[in-house]
């Protein structure tokens, strides 16, 4: 399994796709796009939290691969800790990940990796986030919050549609520079916004690698201590219309407000387990 | 004639792959102008259109979200949550020589199949109370190849060090006496520095060294018997290690085709059963943001033996022995955006050699090591080490000891994942002496996950020979293997 990459807790949120990139030739930014932006980045997406989360793997030819975490994330100022340790399956179990996501641009995350067979905790420096995330279809650039301000912000000619009963904002993004393309694997995106609580609830986007799209949208929303959580969302990466592999993520034990402390989120935690 | 010489130069390759290369690059830049109604053509509606006014086009990107394959999502697989967990695995491990010549007559035959080892791991995990837990886990073996070759086919150093394996692994009881304070007692494994490949300043488990470059890595540390007492104070921890158990690297057995000689070792010094001989350890290890440092301190006995005669005759009587050395050492790490940096160094007092009597030694190891994760799934990393001999003494170089004042080795690892991690190719080199002179080890390895429980490893391992040991008989050692795991 390779792990040697940028590892972000798993916002509950899920943050992913939140800033994804839009068609070039368009308009730049429009104030209303970006203010609807805001309020999506400004949703309360809780603090102190611990989840389970399944990760169902899925190639084109319906071979199914399962991953188990348990997460753990705590704020720290304007800055993200996360711990996550594996479950499942039995040859990466005890497997642990702690990242601190700092909020400053500039400033490059600390993550550390434990590998139980190794008996060893491995510093991680990985800038770039366009690898994928534990084999699945999100990459690590979705896993967290990104600047708004390295995204111009339109609506897509189409401005709003009602999806599952819902109205939503459809809003294009695209990164203002090539080393934001670069850092985060996409070039453009679409994302579809719920007016009545600012979750993103589908989105497009195109990778950097011709040809490449994926798709995401979440199945199961919930409102847990009144903080909208998707419980359940999936994420299908194709070639053309083709599907190339797809992720089921389902989220379980989602609570906020946990009584986590400093020293959960320490290299000394992270190799004692679970 | 131009024409084909310019074809088969690798410069004119090069420059093609290099135009289409480029031509590549441009073909994803002009995506990025790729308008996205022709994109979205031919899904199908799946959403519900806002009345007329609130919505006036009809364009949709819906109904890419829906999945057109028809498998079934599996049951969710519900973790039971207990004080007490077995896990473990069962594994296939074979391999081919390919590479040896027909032997002469008393000779071991290596040619063809070389290894059928079944083998079992169980790892019994329980929580016996807060912040305390307990493993116990052993491992068995069974290699069939010997029965079916024929024992007589062997020596009795290799069917006894690699026919069966029976042992305790990892056994001990871990705990928090105090909020700041870490215990564990028991078999356990330590792994002290910062690079992956090189050795410098892990120095307190011993290695198997039975088939170089074929050990797993999970397996190449020997646990040993410990008691560990870790204080944590801010960023720092400082660690106390008192070293109970005496073990020694295992090396290749006699008659192995790995044994670089023709003849049996001589007889090695067994260590104290006792406690006479426990190793003491010190670690203070600092984590920061974007760096990690470390500084160690050991009094243990050397893992690798050396030669010694122990005759008072004119008749030499050789025996191996294991000296008890002083280590201090250091080792840090930088990370800056797709780099990290790797250093360690240490300084090692107490050798003793053959040739020089009575004479003691110092040596100075030095590494440094970089690695780069910028590429899509894919990790590079490049380490070289220097250990130097201090006020060398030409008599070092000959025959028993064979030590050189420099000994530079270097090694360089490709990892890089594909299909969703499903497969993971690694390429990993290491060369000994400053050029290959002294052997070198080529391994390619494939990693295949069948299934969540299942994964299949094939892989080859080419050896050059080199001017010292354990390099000097091992070009014939190439062999490609298949190994098969079930994990529970």
């Amino acid at each position: 399994m390779h792990v040697y990459k940028k590892i972000n807790i798993l916002s509950l949120g899920v943050v992913m796709f939140l800033t994804l990139l839009t068609t070039a030739g368009l308009a730049a930014d429009d104030p209303e796009a970006r203010a609807i932006m805001q309020k999506v980045e400004g949703r309360d997406e809780g603090d102190h939290r611990t989840a389970d989360m399944e990760m169902i793997l899925i190639d084109k030819r319906g071979k199914q691969r399962l991953r188990k975490i348990r997460s753990f994330r705590m704020d720290q100022g304007a800055d993200t800790y996360s711990l996550m340790f594996f479950l499942h399956p039995a040859d990466v179990k005890d497997t642990g990940f702690l990242t601190y996501d700092y909020d400053d641009p500039d400033r490059d995350d600390d993550q550390w990796l434990y590998l139980p067979a190794l008996h060893k905790t491995k510093r991680i420096a990985s800038s770039d986030k366009s690898g994928s995330f534990m084999g699945s279809d999100l990459n690590y650039s979705d896993m967290t919050s990104r600047d708004l301000q390295d995204y111009d912000y339109t609506f897509y000619k189409e401005k709003q549609k009602v999806i599952d009963g819902h109205k939503v904002w459809i809003i294009q993004s695209r990164p203002r520079s090539k080393a934001v393309i670069e850092e985060t694997g996409y070039t453009k995106g679409i994302l579809f916004v719920r007016q009545d609580n600012h979750v993103v609830v589908r989105s497009v986007s195109w990778e950097e690698k011709a040809g490449y799209t994926k798709w995401m949208q979440i199945n199961r929303l919930e409102r847990i201590d009144g903080i909208w959580v998707a419980l359940d969302m999936q994420v299908i990466r194709r070639k053309g219309k083709q599907m190339v592999h797809k992720t089921i993520l389902r989220f379980d034990n989602v609570r906020f407000n946990q009584d986590l402390e400093d020293a959960l989120f320490t290299t000394r935690r992270l190799e004692k387990g679970l | 004639m131009i024409a084909n010489m310019k074809a088969k130069s690798p410069f004119w390759v090069f420059l093609c792959l290099l135009v289409l290369t480029v031509t590549w690059y441009g073909r994803l830049d002009a995506s990025d102008d790729i308008e996205m109604e022709p994109l979205m053509q031919g899904f199908d509606e799946s959403g519900e259109s806002l009345p007329a006014g609130e919505d006036n086009q009809s364009d949709d990107i819906l109904s890419g979200f829906e999945d057109e394959s028809q498998s079934e999502v599996i049951a969710e697989t519900d973790l039971v949550e207990s004080d007490y967990a077995v896990d473990g695995y069962a594994k296939f491990a074979s391999a081919y020589n390919y590479a040896h010549n027909t032997p002469q007559a008393g000779e071991t035959d290596w040619r063809g199949v070389s290894k059928l080892k079944s083998e079992l791991y169980l790892e019994l995990n329980a929580k016996l109370q807060t912040d305390w837990r307990f493993r116990f886990s052993g491992k068995g073996s069974y290699d069939g190849i010997y029965r079916i070759n024929g024992y007589d086919e062997y020596t009795d150093d290799v069917r006894d060090n690699y026919e069966t394996d029976l042992f305790l692994t990892e056994t001990w009881l871990a705990g928090s006496p105090a909020s700041s304070l870490d215990l564990k007692v028991g078999r356990q494994i330590v792994v002290w520095g910062k690079s992956d490949n090189l050795r410098i300043t892990d120095v307190l488990n011993p290695l198997d060294l039975r088939e170089p470059g074929l050990t797993d890595i999970e397996d190449l540390r020997l646990p040993v018997f410990m008691t560990r007492l870790d204080y944590y104070f801010g960023s720092w921890n400082l660690g106390g290690f008192w070293i109970h158990e005496i073990r020694y690297n295992q090396n290749p057995a006699f008659g192995s085709d790995f044994y670089p000689g023709d003849t049996p070792p001589p007889d090695q010094e067994d260590p104290d059963e006792g406690l006479g001989e426990t190793e003491y350890a010190l670690a203070l290890s600092g984590t920061f943001s974007g760096w990690d440092m470390a500084f160690y301190y050991a009094d243990i006995v050397n893992d690798a033996f050396r030669i010694e005669n122990v005759s008072d005759s004119q008749i030499p009587e050789l025996c191996l022995k294991h000296d008890r050395l002083d280590f201090y050492g250091t080792a840090l790490n930088v990370a800056w955006g797709n780099w990290l940096l790797k250093a360690e160094a240490a300084y090692w007092e107490g050798f003793r050699y053959v040739n020089t009597e009575d004479e003691i030694f110092s040596r100075v190891d030095l590494l440094a090591g970089l690695e780069y994760a910028g590429f899509q799934d894919m990790t590079i990393s490049l380490e070289v080490a220097n250990r130097h001999v201090v006020d060398y003494d030409s008599r070092l170089e000959e025959f028993p000891d064979e030590i050189v004042a420099d000994d530079t080795q270097s090694a360089l690892r490709l990892t890089r994942s594909f299909m969703n991690e499903a497969l993971e190719i690694t390429v990993l080199a290491i060369l000994y002496g400053s050029g290959r002179d002294d052997g070198a080890l080529q391994r390619l390895s494939l990693d295949y996950d069948i299934d969540d429980a299942w994964r299949v490893r094939i892989g080859v391992v080419a050896y050059q020979a080199g001017d010292r040991p354990p390099f000097e008989h091992v070009e014939d050692n190439d062999r490609v293997f298949l190994d098969l795991k079930y994990s529970f």
